[in-house]
């Protein structure tokens, strides 16, 4: 009986350090430009910003985002812990908003570089990078 | 457009650089009832249903989408839906594709936009989408609520506007318009609908209320206003035959039934869809974080003339394990229907008790009594980020009402015996692009 309520708790707990948004493996950070306004923002307004259901954060005014292309590990990495959506879960939100006209996907650059160029030159963008891509030119605004 | 050139000064929130793109949805998709006599039909513009052989074309749709945007505030789309539509004759299906959605947008801020053209009435939760399989987890959303309603475009406009309060994001919708909505044997004129919703979210939950408010006219092919006679039953709900207003020989006693019936014309002005309401208040919800997907919807419609009024409601639980996502819902169709009985004129009481009629008698009329209830399971797997396959067995029961046996919701059956239940089974492959 003893080893039944073990093994039990053991599942409990496995489930939840599954479910615990604990994703310091993710390889993903969320950067503004180094001189942008922006200093940081919550998982929660990250995902509002992201999924288009806000274009603005309070106080800091309109922000854009930008994109990683579709398939692309950061992208599905940081949608997965910014949103809970995976990539297709993620895209048939994006097909209701697409398809009844409530809204558009954000822009899609080519990769970490392009984002860090465009936030840089930004100063009301955000977008997310993989880790290594980190320099001076940009700020972490959210992390895993 | 690309802004990465841009001087570091300048803030630039524009979100789309392309003007012009195209994007596209479709199913392809089998499905079957398991009763020979029982046909289900997948949405309400098919000309028939589909009984227990697998049939395609019922289940299958394609859409594309042109939309362009010169800049940001302004967007033109285009969108269209092919299916099997109300034009097929016969054996002989057509697919001739209908505009859906064909409207300009206006975005005067980030967070308002105005439309004005051809959209889809926002009447549920999932009516913008329904089409769209791939964003939806059951293969249709569930008929006991979404067949209560034959709603399906505006030609009008509507407002959206998109804010935060308090750590919830919300969105405000209101349109107003018309549409003539055909179907293979009738059509339907919204002379005038008019709705408001409200949708707020919080992470994995939203919350929806919507309310529409319309009056419609309902034809038949030759432009009748229908009903153009009275179905009439017995106190026990079975049929008895039909009263016209043409015939001189009503039931067979030399007269025409307005003079048989004292209230005959009465009646049949309070059953004609003329310019009657439809009128539908709904609140649903749906929670999704991830792992556990849930949705539910009531409706309440209030309806006019021979279409009564009715509740509707329906609970999805699903949960993801990786691609997989099975599900199960439950869901029911409520009628609040009412007999009218009709009353014989003193004066031809005593002939027609002897008659053959006599025992039908007394003679009554009852509203719309599609009755149901329905359990359904399904399974969606995502086999790639833009395709999905989906199976769904959904059992449906149609219920007797205290007046009438019920044909229940999307189910017709072929031999005009009603009640009985079927369980429909479906597969189907989504995708867009």
């Amino acid at each position: 009986m003893k080893t039944k309520t073990h093994s039990v708790a053991r599942v409990v707990l496995i489930a939840l350090a599954t479910t615990l948004p604990i994703h310091a493996h993710a390889n993903w950070l969320l950067v503004a430009g180094a001189k942008s306004p922006i200093t940081k923002v919550s998982a929660d307004e990250a995902a509002n910003l992201f999924l288009g259901k806000v274009h603005a954060l309070p106080g800091r005014g309109e922000v854009a985002v930008v994109d990683l292309p579709e398939g692309d590990s950061v992208r599905n990495d940081f949608y997965t812990n910014a949103t809970n959506k995976s990539p297709s879960a993620a895209k048939a939100y994006w097909s209701r908003m697409i398809f009844t006209g409530k809204g558009k996907p954000p822009r899609v650059l080519g990769d970490s570089e392009e984002v860090k160029k465009a936030v840089a030159a930004n100063p009301a963008m955000i977008g997310y990078i993989e880790k290594s891509a980190l320099d001076a030119s940009v700020k972490v605004i959210l992390s895993p | 457009m690309s802004i990465c050139y841009l001087p570091a000064a300048y803030a630039d929130t524009s979100s789309e650089p392309k003007t012009l793109t195209l994007s596209g949805f479709g199913t392809f998709g089998i499905v079957k009832t398991n009763n020979e006599l029982v046909e289900f039909r997948s949405y309400a513009q098919a000309p028939n249903g589909t009984a227990n052989r697998w049939e395609m074309e019922n289940e299958s749709r394609l859409g594309l989408q042109l939309a362009y945007s010169p800049n940001e505030s302004f967007r033109g789309v285009v969108q269209l839906l092919s299916r099997r539509n109300e034009r097929s004759v016969g054996e002989k299906s057509n697919f001739y594709p209908a505009v859906d959605w064909a409207y300009v947008a206006y975005s005067p801020s980030k967070s308002l936009n105005l439309r004005a053209g051809r959209f889809v009435a926002p009447a549920f939760l999932a009516s913008e989408s329904r089409a769209v399989g791939y964003a939806n987890v059951w293969i249709r959303p569930p008929v006991d609520l979404y067949a209560a309603a034959n709603i399906n475009n505006i030609d009008g406009v509507d407002l959206l506007y998109r804010g935060s309060l308090f750590g919830w994001t919300y969105a405000a919708q209101t349109y107003a318009g018309s549409y003539n909505l055909k179907f293979a044997t009738q059509r339907i004129k919204y002379e005038y609908m008019a709705g408001a919703n409200l949708t707020v979210e919080n992470g994995p939950f939203l919350l929806r209320l919507g309310y529409m408010d319309a009056r419609s006219t309902t034809y038949n092919k030759a432009d009748q206003i229908l009903p153009t006679s009275l179905a009439t039953r017995r106190t026990d709900g079975t049929s008895a035959g039909t009263l016209n207003p043409t015939t001189t020989n009503c039931l067979s006693q030399r007269v025409s039934c307005s003079t048989l019936f004292e209230n005959y014309n009465e009646v049949l002005d309070f059953m004609k869809r003329d310019k009657k309401p439809m009128n539908l208040a709904t609140i649903g919800y749906t929670y999704d974080d991830g792992e556990w997907y849930s949705q539910g919807e009531y409706l309440y419609r209030k309806g006019g003339g021979s279409l009564a009024n009715s509740e509707s409601a329906y609970l999805t639980v699903g949960y993801r394990f990786g691609k997989f996502l099975p599900h199960l819902t439950v869901s029911k169709a409520n009628p609040q229907d009412q007999r009218i009985e009709l009353k014989v004129a003193p004066a031809f009481e005593a002939n027609l008790r002897r008659s053959p009629f006599g025992r039908d008698l007394p003679l009554g009329v009852v509203t719309s009594n599609a009755a149901q209830e329905s359990i359904g399971l399904g399974v969606r797997y995502d086999v790639a980020t833009n395709i999905a396959l989906k199976i769904q067995w959904d059992h449906m029961r149609p219920k007797a009402t205290a007046n009438a046996p019920s044909f229940g919701l999307a189910l017709s059956p072929t031999n005009g015996v009603p009640g009985k239940a079927v369980t429909v089974t479906a597969i189907a492959l989504d995708f867009v692009f």
